[in-house]
């Protein structure tokens, strides 16, 4: 009786994560995690904790092919590093905590669809909250793409961050935009581009005459 | 005359006349690295093999070629076959001339007191 009220007799799921990656995946995350718990209060510190198929085949009811399929997708969402060492050998896990969080993190920002009367509601719980200086030059920085961050702070700040009659979405796809329009305003027509290849050319024939 | 002119002249010219061409033929995707290795191999083969030739010969056989040929890659190969089928436009002028005795006035590309033999 007490062992069926003890946490370690349920599986502990996140929905959203399941949906998202599915199920079989997230019972052996769920799985690992726990596991990951049970090594700390033991005295893991350097993240590796081993976990054999038998024991997770146990503990989730997946069968070894289900197992290695859930790892291979895990493993691709960097939500977990995989290892196997020792010998006999045995699979070693780590679990990503960041990777999963920014991963939930993700989840919670994006639109839930409910249904009523039969259609489909969009709600956008992703209000648009104006951006710092701070934010859009760190924006900019980090794309390397030579944007006027203040300039495009400037015009926006003035349109009380109006994109013609409707408020912006999304600041950062704004910038994206203003990037291709300043790329397409760089490229220099072929003419130009000729007659520079033109110019380039002698003065390097010109440095070539004179040695 | 191409021989009384230095190489380092000629390689200017050439890259004059190899620009133009590009442009003409609208071939845009030329470095200035192709520009200048072409401008030199002309400048060589002008001296080499063209030389009772003048420089406004050369510009005006490569305007014949890219306006009267088919040829649009710009290569020693395309630039003897411009050069040379111009040059025999020059010699038949002179031989009309001279050995024909036909009027200097009515002869077109005949260029008075000039030999053209390499």
């Amino acid at each position: 009786m007490k062992h069926l009220l003890s946490s370690t007799s349920f599986l502990i799921l996140n929905k959203y994560l399941a949906k998202q990656i599915g199920l079989k995946a997230a019972v052996l995350l769920g799985d690992l995690i726990s596991k990951e718990e049970y090594f700390i209060s033991n005295g893991m510190t350097d993240g590796w904790f081993f976990n054999t198929e038998a024991n997770i085949q146990e503990d989730t009811t997946l069968n070894s092919y289900h197992q290695r399929k859930a790892v291979k997708v895990l493993k691709g969402l960097n939500f977990i590093d995989v290892k196997r060492k020792g010998i006999p050998a045995k699979q070693y896990f780590k679990i990503n905590e960041e990777q999963v969080l920014k991963f939930l993190n993700n989840l919670s920002a994006k639109n839930y669809t409910t249904i009523n009367n039969n259609n489909s509601i969009i709600i956008n719980n992703k209000y648009f909250k104006k951006p710092k200086l701070i934010e859009v030059k760190i924006y900019c920085i980090e794309r390397q793409n030579n944007v006027e961050f203040e300039a495009f702070y400037d015009f926006y700040e003035s349109k009380n961050w109006m994109v013609g009659k409707n408020k912006m979405k999304d600041w950062k796809a704004a910038v994206r935009n203003w990037e291709r329009r300043e790329t397409k305003k760089n490229t220099t027509s072929k003419l130009q581009k000729q007659l520079n290849t033109h110019n380039k050319a002698k003065e390097m024939i010109n440095k070539i005459n004179n040695k | 005359m191409i021989k009384n002119i230095s190489i380092e002249e000629l390689r200017t010219h050439s890259v004059d006349i190899l620009s133009k061409t590009f442009l003409e033929l609208r071939q845009s995707n030329v470095t200035e690295q192709d520009l200048v290795s072409l401008s030199m191999i002309l400048a060589d083969d002008l001296q080499r093999d063209f030389k009772t030739l003048e420089i406004k010969d050369i510009q005006e056989a490569f305007r014949r070629g890219t306006r009267e040929t088919d040829l649009f890659v710009v290569k020693p190969q395309t630039w003897y076959k411009w050069i040379k089928t111009y040059r025999n436009l020059l010699w038949s002028a002179e031989y009309e001339v001279r050995t024909m005795n036909r009027n200097p006035k009515e002869v077109p590309f005949y260029k008075d007191g000039q030999k053209l033999i390499k």
